[in-house]
Formats: C-alpha cells, structure tokens, sequence
C-alpha cells in the first residue's frame, strides 16, 4: 500500500432499513436464519412478466427519506453533530417512481395502468437524478464537503465506500457518510425481467443447484466512516475496522463476468495485499443466484486463496434480503459488521443442494456460530466491476 | 483545502479526445467551437447499444485516445456525468408507460458500466471502474477520484470521461421546478451531447503531447466561471480538451459553479525530451 494511505478506517455507526424492517434487529431475526423476505407484489400489475415476487417491505414515502432516515440513525450512533465536514458519498441509480409518475402523465395514460391501488408518486422528479439525491442527502444532514454518487450498479455502494476509505485513510476527510438505497419498483422491474434475469420458481438460490436468477429486493442502508484519529479524539467507539478493499474489471463483456472470476479475483488480492495477515473467516459473497455468476464467484475465492479458499466459509444473504441492486455493498457491508459484532454467519436461503459448479464451504442449513476476526465483502456489476470490502473487529 | 478538496499532486494528461455540437473530432473544437448552431453529433453506431447517444458518445471519444495513449499496465475508467443516459432512462420508462414491451438492450444499457465493459473488452483494462454523478464540481470531483485510484496503486493510468446529453423534456422539468433548497438545479446539461476523454496519469509522457494539471494553491474564488450554454455540465472538461487541443502552452480552468467554492486548475504544455532525459525541469 501507498505510503500516503496510513490512515486507519473504522466503521463508527449504521443505519439500515430492509424488507424485513427498519433497524438491526429484523436483519438478525431474518436474514440471520435465512427466511426469505420474498412476497407477492401488490403496489403494481406483474401480469406477463416471468416473476410475482420481490423482496419488499413497508413503503417509505420516499427512497430520499429512507436515505435520510438511515444516514440520521448512522451520524446519531457514530456521535457526529452538526455541523459537520466530511465527504457523503452515495450508491444509487436515482428513485425512478417519479420517472414512471412523469411519463405517465405525460402520455395522458391512466395511472391505474401501471398501479394497483398505490398513490401516485409523491418524490420530486428530481430525485431521479443521484448527484440531486446526494446533494439533498447531504443538506439533511448538515453535511459540508465533497459530495458524489456513485452510479455503477451492483458495486456503487461499494464503490461509495472504498472512496470513502481512500478520502480518510489519504488524509482528505476525517469522516464520510457512505449510504445506499434501491426500493422495488416498476422500471427497474421490468427491466430484469426483459432481461431474463429473474428466478423463475420465485426464489433466489445462491449457489444452489437448480438456481434460475435473482429476485430484487428493497434496502436503503448508511454507514459512517471515521479516521482512527478522530475517534480517539472525540471517544468514541468502533464498530469494525475496513482492513482492506479492492476493485478491479473482468475485461471481458457487457454484462456477463468473467468466467473464471478475473477481476474478481485482482480485487480480492488487492484487498488482502492490505492486510496479509487477515486470515478470513467468512466471505459474504455477491451470490446473484445466476448459473454464470455464481460459478465464476467460486472460481475467483479459489484462485484468490489457492487451497485455503475450500476452507472458508461463504454465504449469500441475498437468498433472503433479495438483489438489492445499488444498496448491495452497503447493506451487506451492514450483515458484516453484524456477523463480527455477533460472532455468527448468516445463512444461504433458499438452498436445494449442491451445483457442481459451486464447490465451497456455503453456510446452508442455518446460521453457523464460530470465532469470526476478518470478513470480506464481495460485489460484482455489469461492465465487469467487481468490489472487495475486508472489514475485521476493531 | 477547498471545501471540496482537490489534487495534492500534480497528474499528466497524456492524450484527449472529445465529440460535441464541433463534431466528431478534438480537432474540431478549436475550427468549430464558435458555431452557433449546435445540433446532435453523427455518431458510429456500437453493436448492441440503441436509441441513446450516451454509449456511442463514450465509445467515441475512447477510440480517440486508442493508440495516442502511453501503454500502461493496469487502465482504469472514471466516469463523470452530472445527469447520467437520460436517453435510455426515458425511452425504457416511456414505452413501459405506452404499455410497450421492455427493450432487453435497455436492460444493461440503463447502467454505465455496460459500454465501458464492452470498451474494455479485448483491451485488458481490468484496472478499477468507477461511474459518478455530481451536480457541481464535476471535474474536480472526478479527477480526485481518479487521483486516489492512481495515487493508491490499483491503475497507472485513467480513462477519465466527462459525458452528459443534451436536455430532455424530464431534465427541463427538473430544471423548472424546485431543486435543493429550493433553488434550481444548478448548472444545465449541454445544448448538444458532449463527451470527453482525458488519459490521465501520475508519471509525465516523454512523448508529445502531455500536459499537467495542477490545482492551483490559491483558488481564484473570485472568478465565477461564466455559465456556458453550449458545453453546460461539461463545461470544465471541454476546457481542458480545448486547451489540450489548443497552440497555447499553459491555461487556466475554473471547475465549479458557486463562486464561494470554485476550483482553479492550471494546465501546463511539457516540451517532448529526448529519451533518456527527464522531463524535470522542462515545466
């Protein structure tokens, strides 16, 4: 590592909201015991796609105020008050409610075309813009400081992250609010399902034989960032410390990874060049329950740690929380800071049994108590993006 | 340090490319940058990207650098943009509201990453790959994120490209109605789709054609940087092409849209040495 990157970074506070609930708790009574969160959509007409079913939970009136919401819970936790100097940092592809509201009026079309009995849009339009969401994110929170979201897919939240680990750990901010959001709706739905990425036995199963594709899922999720320095100088308490991190693209197509998990793998050894003595403990993978995705997965935890890779235990909360799109490095960023604090791996829901193809230790039938020090966190997007987060106990 | 922050160090740009209202070349922004008339570039069709100019816009300005570029080991993207594909995101949303089936194409196109996946392929650039958005401060805020990647070893060298489309119906009722804080949205996006490429790196080139950039000690907070209608958001990134482009050996740019916090960079034209020498002492 670069001399001008000593900082430490800890993790000093999080706020979470999932289709289980807001908070901690319902992701420990759930997504810890691996019951899916997976239901039949009501807030719009599936009829004609190849999925009913969504991991989804009470509305928010708005994704900006979930944002809000969990960034609040976040700063309250790590004990930063106004008026504060750091970097906020945002994965999100915008909220596109009001998107589907505006070209739906525009076209004169009947609203009840597109909904069953939900209220029409209530977010501003320029929420479907993220640099407006980060802008208006930060306002909330008497943020000053650089403010930037991050739009690439499945590893923006992530990306937010390692972003915010090179601003404190280089010396630029003492802290950064990095947060995450994507709530199920309409476009980004029907999208999915044009691209014939959904499951279609209704259930997503990471690593499983039998997988068919993924199912979306709701999560809005914040957490804080802080220098070693500036905890010790205010007291305050981490909650993990991010070890290492690491990024790096398959190079190889548009939307499909790598098949042998190249990138993958660049960005897990760059995060463990970070910290080589980190032996890992857990890896919560990216586990989309695709047959490409998760088998180039394996490959690339194999190649990252040689013989070792066999031994570790992995698992894919997303068989319970569902894909949750940009959200996806914070939210389960969020799961393993819980699995530390815990000492317990949450489960692969949704597992029938094993695939030849995905031949490592998943945690299965249940959650699976141990000794936990360093964990990893892995994303993958289109493009060939892939993310590595090593989060250990503080 | 700015309330944004900005380059501690110094980066070389080592070749640039744009396409924009002048066309399709960076040698028609200087011939061009004059005309009034602003109408969308003609741009080369990439297989398997439809309907939005964004992608091919991208592709573009990338094939520009394609072999006026310094071989590096490890190349990685940053992508800017302030308002993102809004073709896509609009023709998807509008034929669903027509009651149209989805475009499966519009399915991996609506994410950015998808044409730098496809640009990367064959290329090797399995260096990191960012996409950001910012409202103000496009380039500043882009250039530190491709100055930490490089500072922090993971590439040596940064495809940086700025890209926004010209003003949608959604965008001009954006821009209409209440923005943060009530204000408007601060800076419009261009009148015609404007891309930019600038290779970027910690080390200089030897060859022709490498230029630094620095930020410069003393912002000049008091200039507050005309708001051009042409370039819009791309305005800061069509100026450091232009000046990359351009017979002067040094320019300054004013990144940034509030004069309370705008960042002034100084661009600095290196003399080709001779191999083996250094180009220390050549600025």
């Amino acid at each position: 590592m670069n001399q001008a990157f000593n900082r430490d970074v800890f993790i000093t506070g999080l706020g979470v909201r999932t289709a289980f609930g807001s908070g901690t708790d319902p992701i420990m009574d759930n997504v810890f015991t691996g019951k899916p969160g997976f239901r039949t959509i009501t807030m719009f007409d599936t009829a004609g796609f190849r999925t009913d079913q969504a991991a989804y939970g009470e509305r928010p009136p708005r994704q900006s105020s979930a944002l809000q919401d969990c960034a609040a819970q976040a700063l309250e936790q790590a004990g930063i008050t106004a008026p504060r100097y750091g970097a906020t940092l945002l994965g999100s592809a915008g909220d596109h409610c009001p998107v589907t509201d505006f070209w739906t009026h525009a076209n004169g079309t009947a609203a009840a075309s597109l909904s069953r009995g939900e209220p029409d849009c209530i977010a501003p339009l320029a929420d479907s813009l993220p640099a407006h969401q980060v802008e208006a994110l930060a306002d909330a929170c008497e943020i000053r400081g650089p403010r930037l979201a991050f739009v690439n897919g499945c590893v923006a939240s992530s990306n937010a992250i390692i972003h915010g680990c090179r601003l404190i750990s280089s010396g630029r901010v003492d802290f950064a609010l990095c947060a995450g959001g994507y709530l199920v709706e309409r476009e980004f739905f029907a999208k999915f399902d044009s691209g014939r990425a959904f499951a279609s036995d209704g259930r997503m199963r990471p690593f499983s034989a039998g997988r068919s594709g993924l199912l979306l899922g709701d999560a809005v999720a914040a957490v804080v960032l802080e220098s070693a320095e500036r905890i010790n100088r205010r007291g305050g308490r981490p909650l993990a410390r991010i070890s290492g991190w690491g990024m790096a693209s398959d190079a190889y197509h548009v939307c499909q990874p790598h098949p042998g998990g190249r990138g993958m793998t660049a960005a897990i050894q760059q995060a463990m060049k970070m910290r080589p003595e980190a032996g890992i403990d857990y890896i919560n993978a990216h586990g989309t329950a695709t047959p490409l995705n998760d088998a180039a997965e394996t490959l690339a935890i194999k190649q990252a740690f040689g013989g070792a890779g066999a031994g570790i235990p992995v698992s894919s909360t997303k068989g319970s929380t569902g894909h949750t799109l940009e959200a996806s490095g914070v939210l389960e960023t969020v799961i393993c800071l819980l699995a530390l604090a815990h000492q317990v791996i949450p489960p692969t829901g949704g597992f029938l049994g094993p695939d030849p193809d995905c031949d490592l230790d998943y945690v299965t039938d249940g959650p699976r108590e141990q000794p936990l020090s360093h964990v990893l966190s892995l994303n993958s997007a289109f493009g060939g993006a892939n993310t590595a987060l090593l989060l250990s106990r503080p | 340090m700015t309330e944004v922050g900005h380059l501690r160090s110094p980066l070389f740009i080592t070749a640039a490319g744009c396409v924009g209202p002048w066309g399709v070349e960076i040698a028609d922004l200087l011939s061009r940058a004059d005309s009034p008339v602003a109408p969308p570039p003609e741009l080369p069709s990439v297989p398997r990207f439809v309907e939005s100019n964004f992608p091919l816009a991208v592709s573009q300005v990338v094939s520009q650098v394609k072999g006026r570029r310094p071989p590096a080991e490890q190349v990685g993207f940053v992508l800017a943009t302030s308002f993102g594909d809004v073709t896509t995101t609009d023709v998807a949303s509008r034929r669903m509201a027509e009651g149209r089936p989805h475009n499966p194409l519009l399915f991996y196109q609506s994410i950015p990453n998808s044409i730098l996946g496809h640009l990367s392929k064959g290329t090797n650039f399995t260096g990191p790959l960012s996409c950001v958005s910012a409202a103000d401060l496009l380039l500043t805020q882009a250039l530190t994120v491709a100055e930490l990647t490089l500072e922090e070893g993971s590439a040596d060298q940064i495809l940086l490209i700025g890209v926004d489309l010209a003003e949608s119906e959604r965008i001009a009722a954006i821009r209409g109605g209440p923005g943060t804080a009530g204000t408007p949205y601060p800076v419009g996006p261009p009148r015609a789709d404007i891309a930019v490429v600038l290779v970027v790196q910690r080390q200089p080139s030897q060859a022709d054609g490498c230029w630094r950039i620095s930020a410069e000690q003393a912002p000049r907070r008091l200039q507050h940087p005309d708001r051009d209608p042409v370039t819009g958001s791309m305005r800061a990134f069509v100026e450091v092409c232009a000046a990359y482009a351009g017979d002067s050996d040094r320019a300054v740019v004013l990144d940034g849209d509030q004069p309370d916090r705008c960042v002034s960079y100084a661009l600095h034209r290196l003399q080709p040495v001779a191999a083996g020498r250094s180009t220390e002492g050549v600025l």
